[in-house]
């Protein structure tokens, strides 16, 4: 929780405790505070005793305030510039903050908060900061505004500090609250001020007024909570309107811990013996009861999704006040919320809205150093270890989770079924008609996708030998398409910047390649920015990845610390930013095999080639001043005279690939026609199915009606089948049906009967027919849909063709730019590449990201 | 015992009513910046007594008081010690009187020094009182002695953390005060008798008042140490005969009393005993009511006295006002939980076996019922069953039987809200509601009509959204947030049900689409206050979520995907425009995760439905896209 800093402070020895030869049992460390129990330690002199003496402590700032003298001597000044300097910064932030002292009677609670005439305290300090800020600041004279209130609370009373005598002899001042406001302490005066000397006038008119009562214990200990409250408003122009910042700063001077705390078993002993009606204390055992079971019993339901708890119970949280030993506090999370009558005491209640939320707090606990000390200064250290524990926490019941969860699933189930039966080549009627086909299209070019642009941006760079040898062009006419290799293991970037469309591939070669920024001693093979390295071993083909330390390598978003194997398709992220997709052909092929294998017929080549065209960074090579290109091999970057004849072949193959489509378009019509065809018999013949089966129906029915009566009527029953399950989109598949008429009630008989199954049948087999009718129809529509898709392609890629060619000239130069040269210093950057002009990317903003091709059988 | 006679024991009984009056009466008027003056004062003389009694007996014979420190130097008394110093001295023996009365100044000094508080002192005290009654037997005289010493004992060190040695002394007095009233069983003397002259002895009922008083202290002390050793069904037992001896013997203070049984029943509540909650709520009520009538806003203005009292009166009466609502918010929401099936609908399966379970447990309730334990002296018995009759304690199982549970929570929600008014007492007034929202909501589920279900959600949100609006989110920020999150889950659970009804009565009309897309914007629109709830004041989403939001907020971000979702348009645009929000948002779940690993264990489930969709859903959406750019280019 970071809205809640806690604090030690440690005082010097009084007289007394020096007399004893000041024996210290704490020790403070950086941000630790190690308590030692030396009585423990005389006692047992000499037994070897095995009890740990030693406790520690961790907080966010320790100071050691014993004797001046010492190097690590925390003075006022220290103290408030941690402590006092956050309270100012998160006031003009326009938090409220509370600043809490806390600690044993005589340990320098009222020292820390409020200091001497010599050495002030945290309050005149910030006091003192807030009018200085604002003279640093005189952006207007009347920019801010501060008001002051100071009250204590006595025994649960509330008194105003700053009204003097007249007072006094009034009731306790009522805490309320305001919707508005927030709570408040009725009748409270305010006071504002306009510089620091008024600001600590109050402050020491108050103190004079607060109730220091003489013990013989102790020579001077605060009996009260002091709440010196500071209310500062600046003014500010917002979007040129007048608006205010309202933050609260409280500075509170708890009494003596032992008495603040209402739980204190000291109370019962006073009323133990002397008021024997009352139990006050048995309140808090019972309400202490109460909320445990509250807490303890957090049921698994089905609802234990909503772990947080639940709404209405949060007094269970309230209670588990500043006082009421934070480690209780939080942590319910159980279903059942009961109400505890309890009133919060006056202290929490009027900071509730310091404890938690929107405000900033502070505790700083003091301690004495002693070892007369020991129990207390270990219990307001425990209290201290707790104090984050006091802070409200949000509790929110979220009860309809279950329901939402379970949507969800049939939802992602759908999906996912989906996407299955498109895998399985198998339309089956129970996917909504809607969702079949192009969908899972999109799967499957994604996934090949990103191989597709890689291996086009490196086969344009690279000389024809270099291609042949890494490359392997496989042009498959049966499959109407070709597949392009890479046969070295590489990584392709991926850019988390939607708007970046340069793709970045880099060579695994054979041995080390490592990772990391350039201004390293050696050279790494790639260049990342920031500080991420790591080294990736290619050793025949098996690719381990090696995180070094100081870096974060995840593979698949999981952490690796030891070297690991990479996989095809995994995904690295190293430092955090850069992320990679890891390909490695060899392993792809066999996968794709076999998925091909689980497809039969189809293949997805005909995407791979979709996707390079429609892509519009794919014109950014031989465009003139497309210089943001940065092709980025992980070693030996082409050779510049190379590329032009690269062009010049990339615009061949463009050519090919225009043929190929067009080929491809022929295929696919006449498989869709021998489709239809065979779908539309298969049709047919289910049709005649069915009259056969009415027909034989008839005839029985016939025989039987004929025996029992001689009345013949069974065409009336299947007529009223169809007219019920007619599906608006399905009218046209209601032939089965076409012996219809009027209805006629058939008295009840076995004849009837055994219509009533034959009728039920027959709508069951009307109904299969209907869909597997609508079934063709779209498949139909799919046919068309696809042809004009792969019409526009082709079309695209014509004028693409085109256009590259028309280009071609003044591409000649550009490759030749600088660019290539400096490319050790630019690998690894992400072009940016912004066109206007090229057909696809108009394309492309309509389909943001994937070209969609209608592709089902 | 002629001495009791003399001269000098009237001076040592004078001094000791001196002290005690000092001790008890003086010390409250002690100023505040000298808290312990009559302390002080009494001490000194016990002091005194405790000197004059020593000086009485030395002499006689070989009184050497191991455990007195002082020496005998004084003449001695009459009296007839002539046994000496034997083991198991007869209370009523001279020398047991002897020692119980050096005991009981013991004790007191020892109560003086605890009360002032110096412990250390104060158990040396104590301890030679223990030492000095070792040597008797259990007697009327000295019985009080024996476990007041140890009731005391037992506080300072539970005071000091050590609950076990507490525990020790407290049990023993437990176990003496059931041994002495199996064998003897006659009203012992008390404590402040040692010092008083025998005319003045305390009559019988007095002697068994205080006596029985010392006991219930022990028990009370000992409900403490069960609770601090976590034994906390002991601990409630414990609580509970307390409560019980307090009204059975009539020491109580009525309002004090009420609370602490209202606060009992919440405890049992959470143990899901519904009854001895029923009981103990019953009890307050009634006994709440014997503290008197509620002096009027008029007598109010006019004396600071009445306008306290009447505060307090209201203050308390609405709290177990508030006790009650919470009774039947469980027992609703328990019925709730065991009648409803996976999907948190009426299971009834269910129904019909709790219908029958619950007829065979009357019985056995029945007769359990009588070995509970029962509050109530014989004039407030009658009117703790009367008040129990009002409500039933097992589950309901049907609708009629949950309404009248949830009708009596009502009217202690109006009740409860006259004195939580929301001008003042903000956060109660508040919580009060969101109780009255919770038992709509239970009462809800019981409702087997979808429309009239709808409604009773209408009221939920009719009750909150105003108030949600009016809070100022800087100071009741976590009210706020709260109010949020279950406006949208309400908006949410009526959006179900609008779509429910339409399905049912199979048309999705014009209006009903509407309907059911303004509750859908509705609830997202309270998640997004809710989100933006989290913001820093410059309007910034923390990098980090704080732990206590975590949770919440990425489930607001989940729901918020859901819903957007969800909204109906004929518009493919604006299908596309719906189902990107949604995209993002899941997003959003999924990168937080990935950025923030630690989050992943607080929303699992939620993170791995997220990271589903944001896998599936762009295949919807590009076939929107794919369906629009086909409608619109072709």
């Amino acid at each position: 929780m970071a809205n809640v800093k806690v604090a030690i402070r440690v005082r010097p020895l009084n007289a007394r405790e020096g007399v004893d030869g000041g024996r210290l049992a704490v020790q403070v460390e950086d941000k630790l505070v190690r308590i030692k129990n030396t009585k423990l330690d005389g006692r047992q002199d000499g037994h070897g005793d095995s009890r740990e003496k030693v406790l520690e402590f961790g907080f966010d700032y320790c100071y050691w305030s014993v004797a001046p003298e010492e190097p690590h001597y925390a003075s006022q000044e220290e103290v408030f510039q941690d402590l006092g300097v956050s309270v100012l910064a998160g006031a003009s932030e326009g938090y409220n903050v509370c600043l809490f002292a806390y600690g044993q009677t005589g340990t320098g609670k009222t020292y820390t908060m409020m200091g001497t005439q010599d050495s002030m305290g945290l309050t005149p300090r910030i006091c003192q900061g807030l009018f200085r800020s604002d003279t640093t600041f005189p952006e207007g004279q009347n920019s801010s505004r501060v008001e002051i209130s100071f009250l204590e609370i006595y025994n649960e009373r509330v008194r105003d500090l700053l009204r003097g005598r007249e007072q006094k002899k009034k009731a306790s001042l009522r805490v309320r609250e305001h919707p508005e406001k927030g709570p408040y302490v009725q009748d409270l005066s305010q006071h504002v001020v306009s510089d620091y000397k008024q600001a600590v006038e109050l402050l020491e008119e108050g103190i004079a007024n607060r109730i220091t009562a003489a013990t013989h214990i102790h020579d001077a200990s605060s009996r009260s909570h002091a709440i010196f409250t500071i209310q500062y408003t600046q003014a500010i122009l917002e979007n040129n309107l007048p608006s205010e910042i309202v933050s609260k700063i409280h500075l509170v001077d708890l009494a003596g811990s032992e008495r603040a705390d209402p739980h204190y078993c000291r109370d019962r002993l006073t009323e133990g013996s002397n008021i024997n009606k009352s139990l006050v204390t048995l309140g808090i055992v019972i309400s202490a009861l109460a909320q445990n079971s509250q807490m303890s019993s957090s049921c698994q339901s089905i609802n234990s999704v909503a772990s947080e708890g639940d709404a209405g119970s949060t007094v269970g949280s309230h209670t588990s006040s500043l006082s009421g030993g934070g480690g209780g506090g939080g942590g319910g999370g159980g279903r059942r919320h009961c109400f505890i009558p309890y009133r919060d005491s006056v202290l929490t209640w009027l900071l509730k809205d310091s404890l938690g939320g929107n405000s900033k707090t502070i505790m700083i606990a003091t301690v004495s150093p002693s070892c007369r000390s020991y129990n207390e200064t270990l219990s307001t250290l425990r209290y201290a270890a707790h104090a984050r524990n006091i802070v409200n926490k949000p509790r929110v019941n979220e009860d309809a989770s279950v329901r939402l969860i379970r949507e969800l699933r049939e939802e992602i189930d759908r999906l996912k079924s989906m996407l299955l039966s498109f895998k399985m080549r198998n339309p089956s009627p129970s996917l909504s008609d809607e969702r079949d086909g192009s969908l899972s299209d999109m799967v499957l070019q994604n996934e090949l996708k990103v191989d597709q642009l890689t291996k086009d941006w490196s086969e344009s760079w690279r000389d024809k030998k270099e291609l042949l040898e890494q490359y392997s062009v496989d042009i498959n006419r049966d499959r109407a398409g070709f597949l392009i290799h890479s046969l070295l293991p590489h990584l392709i970037t991926l850019d988390r910047d939607v708007l970046s469309t340069g793709v970045t591939f880099y060579h695994l070669r054979e041995g080390v390649t490592s990772i990391g920024p350039q201004d390293k001693l050696v050279e790494p093979q790639i260049v990342l920015q920031g500080g991420a390295t790591c080294e990736i071993e290619n050793q025949s083909g098996v690719v381990t990845l090696r995180p070094l330390p100081g870096s974060v390598c995840m593979v698949n978003d999981r952490e690796v610390t030891e070297p690991c194997r990479l996989a095809q398709g995994s995904v690295i992220t190293i430092g955090g930013v850069h992320k990679f997709r890891f390909n490695h052909p060899a392993e792809a092929a066999v996968l794709r095999e076999r998925r091909r294998a689980s497809e039969g017929a189809l293949n997805c080549s005909y995407s791979d080639l979709r996707s390079s065209t429609s892509d519009p960074r794919l014109g950014g090579e031989v465009v003139p001043g497309q210089t943001g290109y940065c092709v980025a091999e992980g070693e030996d970057p082409a050779s510049k005279q190379q590329c032009v004849e690269d062009q010049v072949k990339y615009v061949e193959e463009r050519r090919g690939y225009v043929e190929c489509l067009r080929q491809e378009i022929q295929t696919e019509q006449r498989r869709a026609e021998r489709d239809l065809e065979s779908e539309q018999a298969h049709l047919r013949q289910q049709h005649i199915d069915i009259q056969q089966w009415i027909l034989q129906e008839k005839q029985r029915l016939a025989a039987i009606t004929l025996e029992e009566r001689g009345t013949q009527e069974f065409g009336v029953q299947t007529d009223p089948i169809p007219s019920p399950i007619l599906d608006s989109l399905l009218t046209e598949g209601s032939e089965g049906s076409e012996e219809g008429c009027g209805q006629t009630v058939a008295p009840p008989s076995e004849v009837v009967l055994n219509r009533k199954k034959v009728v039920q049948e027959e709508l069951l087999r009307h109904h299969a027919l209907r869909r597997a009718e609508s079934r063709f129809r779209r498949k139909r529509l799919h046919y068309q849909l696809e042809r004009i898709a792969r019409k526009r392609h082709l079309l695209e890629a014509k004028r693409e063709l085109q256009w590259l060619e028309k280009a071609l000239p003044p591409g000649l130069e550009s490759p030749a730019s600088p660019e290539l040269g400096s490319s050790s210093s630019s690998r690894g950057r992400q072009p940016v590449l912004r066109r206007h002009s090229f057909s696809s990317d108009l394309l492309s903003r309509l389909y943001p990201q994937n070209t969609p091709i209608f592709r089902s059988v | 015992m002629a001495s009791t006679y003399s001269h000098e024991w009237r001076a040592v009984c004078d001094k000791f009513n001196n002290a005690q009056d000092l001790s008890e009466v003086e010390s409250r008027k002690d100023p505040e910046n000298d808290p312990f003056r009559s302390k002080y004062k009494a001490r000194e003389l016990l002091r005194e007594i405790y000197c004059s009694l020593k000086n009485f007996d030395v002499g006689e014979n070989e009184s050497v008081n191991d455990e007195a420190d002082q020496r005998p130097t004084e003449q001695p008394v009459d009296g007839g010690m002539e046994e000496g110093f034997g083991r198991g001295h007869c209370g009523d023996s001279p020398a047991g009187s002897r020692a119980a009365k050096l005991g009981a100044v013991e004790y007191y000094l020892g109560v003086n020094h605890v009360e002032t508080e110096e412990l250390s002192a104060g158990e040396e005290h104590l301890m030679n009182c223990m030492t000095l009654l070792e040597k008797c037997s259990i007697s009327p005289e000295n019985v009080s002695l024996f476990i007041q010493v140890r009731n005391q004992l037992g506080i300072l060190w539970a005071g000091r953390d050590e609950i076990e040695k507490a525990q020790g002394f407290l049990e023993t007095a437990e176990a003496m005060y059931i041994r002495y009233m199996k064998e003897d069983g006659q009203p012992p003397m008390d404590l402040t008798e040692f010092f008083v002259a025998e005319e003045e002895a305390l009559p019988q009922q007095e002697r068994t008042k205080r006596f029985e008083m010392a006991y219930t202290h022990t028990l009370y002390y000992l409900a403490q140490v069960y609770k601090n050793l976590e034994q906390y069904e002991k601990a409630g037992g414990y609580c509970h005969s307390t409560l019980q001896r307090q009204l059975k013997f009539n020491q109580f203070i009525p309002l004090e009393w009420a609370i602490n049984a209202a606060t009992l029943s919440q405890y049992y509540i959470t143990k899901n005993l519904y009854m001895e909650g029923r009981h103990c709520l019953s009890a307050a009520s009634v006994i709440a009511d014997l503290a008197g009538e509620v002096p009027s806003e008029a007598a109010a203005q006019e004396s600071e006295a009445e306008a306290e009292k009447r505060d307090q009166l209201r203050q308390k009466r609405a709290e177990i006002a508030r006790c009650w609502i919470k009774y039947c918010l469980n027992l609703l929401q328990d019925a709730k939980k065991l009648l409803e099936d996976n999907i948190g609908e009426l299971d009834m399966d269910r129904q019909a076996e709790l219908r029958a379970t619950r007829l065979q447990e009357e019985e056995e309730k029945e007769r359990g019922r009588k070995s509970a334990v029962l509050f109530g002296s014989t004039d407030t018995f009658d009117s703790i069953c009367g008040l129990e009759e009002k409500v039933s304690c097992v589950f309901p199982v049907d609708f009629e039987e949950a309404r009248a549970i949830f009708l009596v929570g009502q009217t202690y929600v109006n009740q409860a809200k006259e004195y939580f008014e929301m001008d003042g007492h903000v956060t109660d007034h508040i919580e009060i509601l969101q109780d009255h929202s919770a038992l709509f909501k239970a009462l809800a589920f019981f409702e087997e009509d979808m429309e009239r279900r709808c409604k009773m959600h209408k009221r939920r949100v009719d009750m909150m959204e105003p108030i949600c609006k009016d809070l100022n989110a800087q100071y009741y920020l976590l009210v706020c947030r709260q109010l949020q999150f279950e406006l949208a889950e309400t908006y949410y659970e009526m959006m179900d049900l609008k779509l429910a009804v339409a399905n049912k009565q199979d048309d999705l009309d014009a209006h009903t689409v509407k309907k059911f897309n303004h509750l859908c914007s509705s609830s997202t629109r309270f998640y997004q206050m809710f989100l933006d709830s989290v913001r820093s004041p410059e309007g910034k989403w923390p990098e980090k979520l704080e732990d206590e939001v975590l949770r919440p907020a990425l489930v607001a971000k989940f729901r918020v995907a859901r819903l957007h979702s969800r909204l109906i348009s004929s518009s493919k645009t604006v299908q596309l425009e719906n189902l990107n929000r949604s995209l993002e948002c899941y997003n959003f779940v999924v990168q937080y995760c990935k950025d923030n690993p630690e989050a992943k264990s607080a929303i699992e489930t939620e993170l791995e439905l997220s990271e589903e969709m944001v896998s599936l859903l762009p295949l919807k959406i590009n076939r929107l896209q794919a369906n629009l750019a086909s409608s619109n280019g072709l």
